[in-house]
């Protein structure tokens, strides 16, 4: 995944995480406020249709106690009315009687029991009374019958208006069978009534006898005035059904199924809900009273009886109902309105439902507000998130494009495209990191320019030194054997290993005349062209000066002067000469700075050839260089290196090592030189551990065949490093020496010599047994004897090799031989000895092995030789 | 920067999401119910918080606007509390009234408020329902004896001397004649309220300040208005030009009565009065410049305090014996025709205001808050 995929992924990762999260919050606070609002809404509709219900209610109570307050005052009036009508009726006839001189008479027709009399005033007389004794007073009381037809006229809430007389008589005026003769209305409660109390009267309900009901009666007394005296003459009275009462409230409604009742003084109730609720029973008025009854209706019945005015709410035949009343002042009695309470509620109700059914759809209108709001929202949220989207591609395209631009030049660069520009024009730290990176890559333009150009010039070196190195190699003999046809006398073979193309290393050898062959091995100092050329000039030289006769230490000293002459580079050669004298077998030497070659000799193991070095070739000018020599014998083995081997190092630094060369060349003695060279090779690599070489190594190994014949064999025998051996000692070189026939006194001075040597030996090689050497036979002494030609006569070389401490008789200062004997210092004197009495005395130390080797020459008479 | 991420979500969230006190008003509203109910049941008797009480309101003056105002007060107020209230106007008939307080003292109320009766009418009428254990309450009556006070009676009255007092100064201040000739408009002696009104016009009369110009009154005092009209017409009509200087009505049903007889042609005589209702409202608008102004009492205002003290004595509170009203002379030139005894309150301060006395009883509300639930179910 690309960065600009990834930077962008982030970005609408957290743009899409946060919208998710506002969106969220979003929606979980519409729904909150959604349901805080329906919650409040629906309350608040609770709430408001519980008060309007309230007010409704209290509104219905208040319009019912207003109707119940009308009510009674008009029915009040109503009954005011009738009082007057009645009262009028009483004054009336009161006049009639008081002026009776007035009025003509005015005879009546006398009802008949059964018969509904017509549509005028009639007359009927109580049983019992003689109506021709009252007859004047009955005609005279028949004026009033003009009075009567009239109320009834005008108040329709009289059903019958009629006068009762004290004398027996009765006047009405309605329309309603007469019910019997035995009335006598002096016998009712209206006309005791009235006739007690002297005023107007109203009767308790009573049941019409004539059939027609509940009736109530208004009874006012007349009265003569005669001679200032007021004569009782009886009481007009008006009837008054209780069923006209539907007829005087015909136009009361009091809702739909609100009905009026009345309640007389007693708690009966008389009319209810338009009709009359009491009944004429056998004893009397029969109907419902509610005083007789119990809880809140009889509560409601002593307010009403009380002549209150108010409002309750109670249960009437089990159905609630709110309840009004008034009183009616005229007759004591009071009026109620009752209204069921469910119908009070119906408007309430009916309100209640309305505001529900509003809230309903306020929350449904809410709804689908939110709903739009939230689908607003939802749009709004996608394209918030095209948007982000889209700004997110240009976001993460502005942020990562300088950077893929920087990148894909990069790719373009690395792929070696050096000449690529990234071109950024952001004005920010992109654009100075790309002017940056494009003047990086100019540089490395530049240098990998540079690299190729030296890379163009080192291959061109590179094939020069390998040029070099194939022409400093066909300087070199490489063909082995070198010299065919003369295999029978000496064996040779060599090589040199370059640690680069061309080194300093080499080796040489050529025959000077049939009878000396030159061999060598070198090390120029330095490695390279230089070394390689200073080893052409070398190597020439030493081949011309070598041929041209010299002796070998002048050759050398001349070529020294040669080197020294141009050396300005201070460049020099180490370099071991030997020139092979093969008619004798006898071997010059020079030792220029170079190391000790190798020799084994016969079938013995390889020692170091001591070989004192001299200064190196270019080291110095005048240097003297001398010339040593030793004979080889058949089946010597010579071997020469340079310090290439020797220096060799594997990974840890350590050097290979002259021992282990010496041990390797041990263990392969008798193998054919181009084996030996080879393997050990082959050993050195091993060595190395794939280290990289780090100097030139060069090996030569010279084997005599046979054809020497001057050779010295050397003789050996191992002795303990023990006094008591000295006579096997002195045995083994006398036997020796006898061969040669050595003369006396050269035999004595030579087996002094090795009386001193192994004594000293003896005395002091194993002392320290510390110091001995574990890889070799402790406590023994080789002692090796060789006598070989000389020109002019023989020559012994005696050696004496042990593994005891390391110990140099030639660097021991000599003893002061003239001091006086006491004092002289101990020891020392038999080295003295040694040195006075022998030619050469060489000391030599290597591996642990101290191989001291002395020569002593003797001429022998030319027959001899 | 994650966290800070998460902080902001956590706040805004916090800050978003709404608290649940959103509704807290409308919770406590409808909270209040049962906290009313635990209210009720530790203050008062069940029958009080079940709305059985049973009140009656005893008028014992004629049918006047402001007796019909001071019924209104107490009909309203004790419906509020769920009480059942009947009214009762005796119409100064102390024999009925008399009779009916025997009856109500035999009926099943629980309380009774009596308007207008003399010290010793009032004592011995109310002696039966003092007897029964009903609660009472008097308003412009004289529930003492002695100088005692019927037990467990609170007596609530308008301040009369001070109702006489400020009329009549309020008409000397607009009169700087001295002395300021007045048409006294007299029902006594035997109505208490007139008769203690009237005790303050005699002081003013000894002191000089005031000279009875004519003395004018109804027959009967239920028909106040017609009497006193009647009455001037009897006094041959309109009082002389420069006769008189003021009339002073100490009832504001003598006062329409003046201004039903000497109407727009009152020959520049002022009028003070005592008492206002709507009626008077209205006719004092109309004949504004003849009536000046009358001293009053919110009538509905006793009517209320009358209730709320009686609810007290249900409720088993300490309610003091004595009660007054505060006074306030209502000036015409305050008045206009969108005024009436309703919002009166809002050309008078402290009108319809009680003292405050009883709002310390928290059940009054919840009372009516239980009440008025009730009522709406």
């Amino acid at each position: 995944m690309n960065l600009k995929t990834r930077v962008l992924l982030q970005t609408l990762s957290a743009s899409l995480i946060f919208t998710a999260l506002l969106s969220l919050m979003f929606f979980l606070t519409l729904t909150e406020i959604r349901k805080t609002v329906l919650a409040n809404s629906t309350e608040l509709g609770n709430r408001t249709a519980r008060v309007s219900s309230y007010a409704l209610k209290e509104q219905v109570t208040g319009s019912i106690m207003r109707i119940a307050s009308d009510w009674a005052v008009i029915l009040d009036e109503k009954l005011l009315k009738i009082e007057n009508h009645t009262r009028m009726t009483a004054d009336i006839a009161g006049a009639i009687y008081t002026r009776r001189e007035s009025y003509r008479p005015h005879p009546l027709r006398r009802v008949v029991p059964g018969e509904t009399p017509p549509s005028e005033p009639y007359l009927h007389i109580a049983p019992g009374v003689d109506f021709s004794a009252i007859r004047a007073e009955t005609d005279l009381a028949g004026n009033i019958g003009d009075v009567l037809r009239q109320i009834l006229v005008v108040d329709r809430g009289i059903s019958t208006s009629t006068i009762g007389g004290e004398s027996g008589y009765v006047i009405a005026m309605d329309s309603f069978p007469w019910p019997s003769a035995n009335f006598d209305p002096r016998r009712f409660p209206w006309y005791t009534g009235a006739k007690e109390r002297g005023a107007l009267f109203w009767t308790e309900v009573y049941a019409d006898l004539r059939g027609r009901g509940p009736a109530i009666s208004c009874a006012v007394p007349f009265y003569e005035d005669s001679g200032g005296r007021r004569i009782f003459r009886g009481a007009a009275r008006s009837t008054v059904l209780l069923s006209d009462f539907s007829r005087m409230m015909d136009s009361a409604r009091v809702g739909r199924t609100g009905y009026i009742f009345l309640l007389d003084g007693s708690g009966m109730k008389l009319f209810s809900s338009g009709n009359v609720a009491v009944r004429t029973g056998t004893g009397g008025i029969e109907g419902e009273n509610y005083l007789e009854s119990g809880g809140r209706l009889r509560s409601l019945a002593l307010s009403m009886t009380l002549g209150a005015s108010g409002m309750t709410a109670l249960e009437i035949d089990g159905l609630p109902v709110y309840a009004a009343y008034a009183p009616i002042q005229t007759l004591g009695w009071s009026l109620g309105v009752a209204i069921p309470a469910e119908e009070a509620g119906v408007p309430s109700w009916l309100i209640e439902e309305q505001i529900q059914g509003l809230t309903g759809e306020t929350k449904a209108d809410m709804d689908r507000q939110i709903l739009f709001f939230a689908g607003l929202l939802a749009l709004t949220l996608f394209a918030g998130l095209l948007a982000i989207a889209f700004f997110s591609v240009r976001f993460s395209s502005a942020i990562t494009g300088p950077i893929l631009a920087l990148n894909n030049g990069v790719r373009e660069i690395s792929g070696g495209n050096l000449g690529r520009e990234v071109r950024i024009s952001t004005g920010d730290e992109l654009e100075q990191l790309a002017a940056s990176f494009n003047a990086m890559t100019g540089r490395l333009r530049d240098h990998i320019g540079e690299i190729a150009r030296v890379t163009a010039e080192k291959e061109r070196i590179a094939t020069e030194l390998d040029v070099a190195a194939r022409i400093q190699t066909s300087m070199l003999p490489v063909d082995f054997p070198p010299f065919p046809g003369r295999e029978i006398e000496f064996d040779l073979y060599a090589a040199v290993y370059p640690a680069r193309e061309v080194g300093g290393d080499f080796y040489d050898f050529f025959f000077i005349d049939d009878d000396h062959f030159a061999f060598l091995a070198a090390d120029v100092s330095g490695k390279g062209v230089p070394a390689a050329l200073f080893m052409t000039i070398s190597k020439a030289l030493i081949k011309d000066h070598l041929q041209s006769g010299e002796l070998p230490e002048l050759a050398l000293e001349n070529i020294n002067r040669q080197l020294c002459g141009n050396n300005l580079a201070g460049m020099f050669v180490t370099l071991w000469l030997g020139i092979l004298e093969i008619s004798s077998g006898r071997l010059d030497y020079i030792n220029a700075g170079h190391n000790p070659p190798l020799l084994r000799r016969g079938s013995g193991g390889f020692v170091f050839l001591k070989s004192p070095p001299d200064l190196v070739l270019a080291g110095m000018e005048d240097t003297l260089y001398y010339r040593r020599e030793t004979f080889l014998e058949k089946g010597d083995t010579l071997f020469l290196y340079t310090d290439g081997i020797t220096e060799a190092e594997d990974a840890e630094e350590n050097f290979y090592g002259k021992q282990r060369l010496k041990d390797f060349l041990d263990g392969r003695a008798g193998a054919p030189l181009r084996e030996i060279l080879d393997c050990l090779r082959l050993d050195i690599a091993a060595f190395s551990r794939g280290a990289e070489q780090s100097d030139d190594i060069t090996m030569l190994a010279v084997r005599v065949s046979g054809a020497v014949t001057n050779a010295a064999v050397p003789a050996s025998v191992t002795l303990k490093a023990d006094t008591g051996e000295m006579e096997r000692l002195i045995g083994f070189i006398g036997a020796e020496l006898e061969k040669v026939s050595c003369p006396g006194k050269i035999r004595g001075q030579i087996e002094l010599a090795a009386e001193e040597i192994f004594v000293n030996i003896a005395c002091y090689a194993y002392k320290n047994p510390s110091a001995g050497l574990n890889d070799g036979p402790a406590g023994e002494v080789l002692v090796s004897c060789a006598v070989e030609k000389t020109a002019s006569g023989r020559r012994i070389i005696l050696g004496f090799t042990d593994r005891g401490e390391a110990f140099n008789p030639l660097e021991h200062e000599d003893p002061d031989v003239n001091a006086p004997f006491e004092q002289r210092a101990e020891g020392g004197l038999g080295i003295l000895i040694v040195k006075r009495t022998m030619d050469t005395i060489q000391y030599g130390y290597d591996g642990g092995t101290n191989l001291l080797t002395v020569t002593k020459a003797w001429e022998c008479p030319s027959e001899e030789l | 920067m994650k966290s800070c991420f998460g902080f902001f979500v956590v706040v805004l969230l916090a800050a978003c999401v709404p608290g649940k006190n959103g509704n807290d008003a409308l919770s406590s509203a409808t909270a209040a119910a049962p906290d009313a109910r635990e209210i009720l049941a530790r203050c008062m008797p069940a029958a009080m918080a079940d709305g059985l009480v049973k009140v009656a309101v005893i008028r014992n003056q004629a049918v006047t606007d402001h007796s019909r105002q001071f019924l209104a007060g107490c009909v309203s107020e004790g419906r509020s509390m769920g009480f059942t209230v009947d009214t009762f106007i005796t119409g100064g008939d102390n024999d009925r009234c008399r009779r009916l307080l025997v009856a109500a003292a035999e009926a099943d109320y629980d309380g009774l408020i009596l308007s207008y009766g003399d010290a010793d009418f009032t004592w011995e009428a109310l002696g039966p329902a003092v007897e029964r254990g009903l609660k009472i309450v008097t308003f412009d009556a004289l529930p003492y004896r002695d100088g005692k006070i019927l037990r467990g009676v609170t007596s609530t009255a308008q301040d009369d001397e001070k109702l006489a007092r400020i009329s009549l100064e309020a008409i000397l201040a607009r009169i700087p004649r001295r002395p300021l000739r007045v048409i006294r408009v007299w029902a006594g002696p035997g109505i208490p309220s007139l008769d203690r009104r009237q005790l303050v016009y005699d002081k003013f009369v000894r002191e000089g300040i005031i000279e009875e110009a004519a003395l004018v009154g109804p027959r009967d005092f239920a028909y106040s208005r017609s009497g006193v009209r009647d009455a001037f017409v009897a006094l041959s009509g309109t009082p002389r030009a420069g006769a008189a200087d003021a009339i002073w009505a100490p009832n504001d049903e003598f006062a329409k009565g003046c201004v039903d007889a000497l109407g727009d042609s009152g020959a520049g005589i002022k009028m003070v009065s005592v008492d206002i209702s709507n009626d008077d409202i209205a006719l004092m608008l109309e004949h504004s410049d003849m009536w000046l102004g009358t001293a009053a009492v919110d009538p509905a205002l006793a009517g209320l305090v009358n209730m709320r003290i009686l609810a007290a004595k249900f409720a088993g509170e300490e309610t003091p014996e004595t009660y007054s009203f505060d006074v306030h002379f209502i000036e015409t030139a305050v008045l206009d025709k969108r005024t009436n005894m309703a919002n009166i309150a809002l050309r008078m301060e402290g009108w319809g205001k009680e003292r405050g006395i009883f709002d310390g009883y928290p059940w009054m509300a919840e009372l009516k808050t239980a009440a008025k639930i009730r009522g709406s179910r």
